[in-house]
């Protein structure tokens, strides 16, 4: 409870009992805070379906790796897609219409909010641990965002879906992350024990988005809930922001911190390892940079200067891998008219985009 | 280094445990490590400043009293020696900017270098700490001090010592020269007050600051969405520099000293006046006693009254930065006051009437005019801050309504511990030295402190951000 000030002069010492008495008080309150939050908020909430159908990877979501890896198995795909809304919002979340177009079998293992970590996990973990031979893996990335530690490291909100798809042990990926599991010493013992003990991502996501559930219905007049977040996204969507900022929004944002150089940043990152685990399976492996949303004039997006730059270098870079690389950014056949909000297609213009894809990529991919 | 930071608990709990070991000297010579390692946690450079300060004011001080017959000229040094690192760091950069634009506009283009240079974090409010104890020497109103380091942690306190509260030499540096004792039923207090503190900064005002950064990215906001967005910086300004305030007095009082306190629910004036009694208590105590009485404060004519309040307002806005969104907010107080004194002599059934009805009205009246006042310290750009007092609440499309609408009832939920509390002050708070001690005090005390601790762990915003007021 907060107090009126307590003057200096006023507390008399404590002395005998009354010392003791206080002392124990202030030792059973400060234990009761930091051992009563997690006692009480053990595990992950209980809300399986809380973000069912939802754009982004909710609070506590998993993934059940099992049923993944016996779809895949079944399905015995031609070739892989892994990506994020980027992959399903162009291609769909189901793959028959790309199977259908293609003549040829497609898998697409998206979520919504993921990014290179979860990518790189799907690959490992799912793609090549389900023992399929595809001819290709391709992966749906927007500017520098598959070599880029800052996207990867501020997503926290998928803490319990990396978990799900992690195993036991992850040394490439916990060195891209920035994880320190080196044990030996005490400080990172305690810095772990700490972490994992006052680490409620899952609570913190779950209860902002009732909260942001409540204040919807308290100032939505009756409108569905979903509805809201679509406009309240498309009302922050790049086209209404001020200049300044709809620049730095739509910047690749680790770009301007290379400090290294593009050949230093893309062997620190989950490339070399994710071309690695795709020729174990017997694929090539094909980046498929998407087009973020455009200027109504230019048709083009804003990019950071070093953007052209770093695409040419990668492109290089993982065709002399083995791999491939796509850019469709340049392409002014695609116009800010396609998008529904933010860098997503809109679905009325989702089969056009998935000839253009099919039309593009036929030949290029094996 | 920031309080909200696990580098702040370490250097806390380190600074604690070593200070209640040592006699009294050796607290001191402690605190002022303490002070200037906090100071110079991320710019070493900012403790010479510090320094510098610490030195030219003390030594100018024990000049006025050593040789009293040249005790206007010693205070004159003070100020100037003061008032020129404010003037350096803090507004070179706009007056030349300006003074660029005005030769401009009279056809002189002259190619002044304008030279941006980072400013020291706190220096507006040390140095305002240190001028008043220079000028209260010199109304002897308190005595040189012969201790520099007595002096010295008396600036460098680190609890207050970037964002306030604004001490006077005799309410905290009295309090270096007297003993103090550790006291368990205080220490409570004072880690329930930062729990408070950190609730309020990390839930509150760090969520608050989300939406708020929202409605201000939009190059076409709309009434409902500008509006709603003001209120959450409103939401956002008070929990985060009264949490800044909640943690640095906490702090303080786990090492035996008592802050003044600088804010007493400022969301429920009835007045722009009374607003100004609760809001940044410490400043507002500062311009009334050492500009707006030496200008003649309420006394004289009704023009010289608001000619005082006019200026000490608008150097008020410019102390808080050097923008013309500053200076504009300062002005628009000076001109409330005004006004509210105007309406007191013409309307005082409205202004001073009893009844429950003319108190909400008077404080739905200011809530706007302070709302109205937020908009322009936030908004840095003139023809946006334009553009925003004009939008209109008419032709607006029913979603941006639902955002406005969503984004209030947001900072509702968000914002309703702080009402708690400032429903609690009188029934509960204000009575608190009694019972404190009383197990049903303990019990109530303790299970606050869970459930703060319990909101702390799951409602943190993911984003945080600097205290507001670092940046003065």
């Amino acid at each position: 409870m907060k107090t009126q000030t307590p003057s200096i002069s006023e507390p008399s010492p404590s002395t005998g009992s009354r010392w003791k008495r206080d002392a124990f008080r202030l030792l059973i309150a400060c234990l009761l805070c930091l051992l009563v939050p997690p006692l009480v908020l053990q595990g992950d909430p209980d809300v399986p379906n809380e973000t069912e159908g939802d754009e982004r990877i909710g609070a506590g979501e998993s993934i059940k790796v099992s049923k993944v890896i016996a779809d895949l198995r079944a399905a015995q795909p031609d070739y892989v897609g892994i990506g994020n809304s980027m992959l399903y919002t162009r291609l769909g979340k189901s793959p028959d219409q790309m199977s259908a177009l293609s003549g040829r079998k497609f898998s697409l293992i998206s979520r919504g909010g993921s990014n290179v970590t979860v990518w790189y996990l799907v690959l490992k973990n799912l793609v090549v641990a389900s023992g399929i031979r595809p001819e290709a893996v391709f992966l749906f990335v927007r500017d520098d965002e598959l070599t880029a530690p800052y996207f990867a490291k501020n997503e926290a909100t998928a803490a319990a879906y990396l978990r799900s798809l992690r195993s036991a042990d992850e040394p490439v990926l916990d060195k891209f992350m920035g994880i320190n599991n080196d044990a030996s010493s005490a400080a990172s013992q305690a810095d772990q024990w700490l972490t994992q003990v006052y680490s409620f991502d899952e609570w913190q996501e779950y209860l902002s988005r009732r909260l942001m559930g409540v204040a919807m219905e308290m100032g939505g007049f009756g409108t569905p809930l979903k509805a809201q977040r679509f406009a309240l996204s498309a009302r922050f969507g790049l086209d209404h922001l001020r200049g300044n900022l709809a620049a730095d929004e739509n910047a690749a944002p680790a770009l301007g911190q290379i400090s290294g150089g593009f050949q230093q940043t893309l062997e620190a990152s989950l490339l070399p390892d994710m071309l690695r685990l795709s020729a174990e399976c017997g694929a090539k492996l094909v980046v498929f940079r998407v087009k973020r949303r455009p200027d109504a004039k230019t048709h083009l997006p804003n990019e950071p200067s070093a953007m052209p730059a770093y695409a040419d270098f990668l492109k290089k870079w993982l065709e002399a891998r083995g791999g491939l690389f796509f850019d469709e950014t340049y392409d002014t056949s695609i116009r800010l008219s396609d998008y529904l909000d933010l860098d997503h297609i809109r679905p009325e213009r989702m089969e056009w985009y998935q000839q253009y894809f099919w039309e593009r990529m036929k030949g290029v991919l094996p | 280094m920031i309080f909200q930071s696990i580098d702040y608990l370490v250097f806390f709990i380190c600074t604690f445990a070593l200070y209640w070991q040592l006699p009294r000297r050796g607290q001191h010579a402690l605190l002022l490590v303490a002070g200037y390692v906090f100071y110079g946690y991320v710019h070493p450079w900012y403790c010479i400043l510090l320094g510098a300060t610490t030195l030219v004011d003390f030594t100018f001080t024990r000049l006025m009293e050593d040789k009293p017959d040249k005790k206007r000229v010693w205070l004159m040094c003070i100020l100037v020696s003061n008032f020129s690192i404010l003037a350096a760091f803090k507004y070179f950069g706009f007056f030349t900017e300006n003074l660029i634009a005005l030769l401009q506009v009279l056809g002189w283009d002259v190619p002044i270098p304008v030279v941006q240079m980072l400013l020291p974090a706190g220096v507006s409010f040390y140095t305002f700490q240190s001028c008043s104890y220079a000028v209260d020497v010199y109304r002897g109103k308190t005595w040189a001090r012969r201790s520099l380091l007595d002096y010295a942690v008396y600036v460098a306190f680190f609890p207050q010592l970037v964002a306030g509260p604004i001490e006077r030499a005799g309410h905290l540096l009295v309090q270096f020269e007297n003993p103090r004792r550790f006291h368990f039923g205080v220490a409570r207090d004072a880690l329930f007050l930062i729990l408070w503190g950190l609730v309020k900064k990390r839930v509150i005002a760090d969520t608050a600051a989300v939406y708020c950064n929202k409605a201000f990215s939009l190059s076409d906001g709309t009434f409902p969405i500008v509006w709603a967005g003001v209120l959450c910086f409103c939401v956002q300004i008070y929990a985060d520099f009264s949490a800044y305030t909640d943690i640095a007095r906490g702090s303080a009082r786990l090492l035996g000293f008592e802050l003044c306190q600088n804010f007493n629910h400022p969301w429920l004036a009835q007045s722009p006046a009374d607003f100004w009694r609760r809001w940044h208590m410490s400043l507002s105590a500062w311009f009334r006693d050492y500009v707006f009485i030496p200008l003649g404060g309420s006394r004289g004519s009704e023009l010289r009254i608001a000619r005082n309040l006019m200026l000490t307002f608008l150097l008020s806005g410019l102390w808080h930065g050097a923008g013309w969104n500053f200076v504009i907010w300062g002005g628009w107080w000076g001109l409330l006051l005004v006004l509210w004194r105007a309406l007191d002599r013409w309307l005082p059934g409205f202004t001073q009437g009893k009844g429950a009805g003319l108190a909400l009205l008077r404080w739905g009246v200011t809530f706007v005019l302070v709302n109205i006042g937020w908009l322009m310290f936030r908004e840095q750009s003139f023809p946006d801050l334009m553009r925003q007092l004009m939008t209109s609440p008419f032709h607006v499309p029913a979603d941006d309504w639902r955002i406005g609408s969503f984004f209030v009832s947001l900072m509702v939920i968000y914002s309703l511990p702080l009402w708690i509390h400032a429903f609690l002050q009188k029934p509960l708070l204000d009575s608190w030295e009694t019972w404190r001690d009383t197990r049903a005090g303990f019990a109530l005390q303790l299970a606050a402190a869970v459930a703060l601790s319990l909101t702390f762990f799951t409602l943190s915003s993911r984003v945080t951000s600097d205290f507001i007021y670092f940046q003065f």
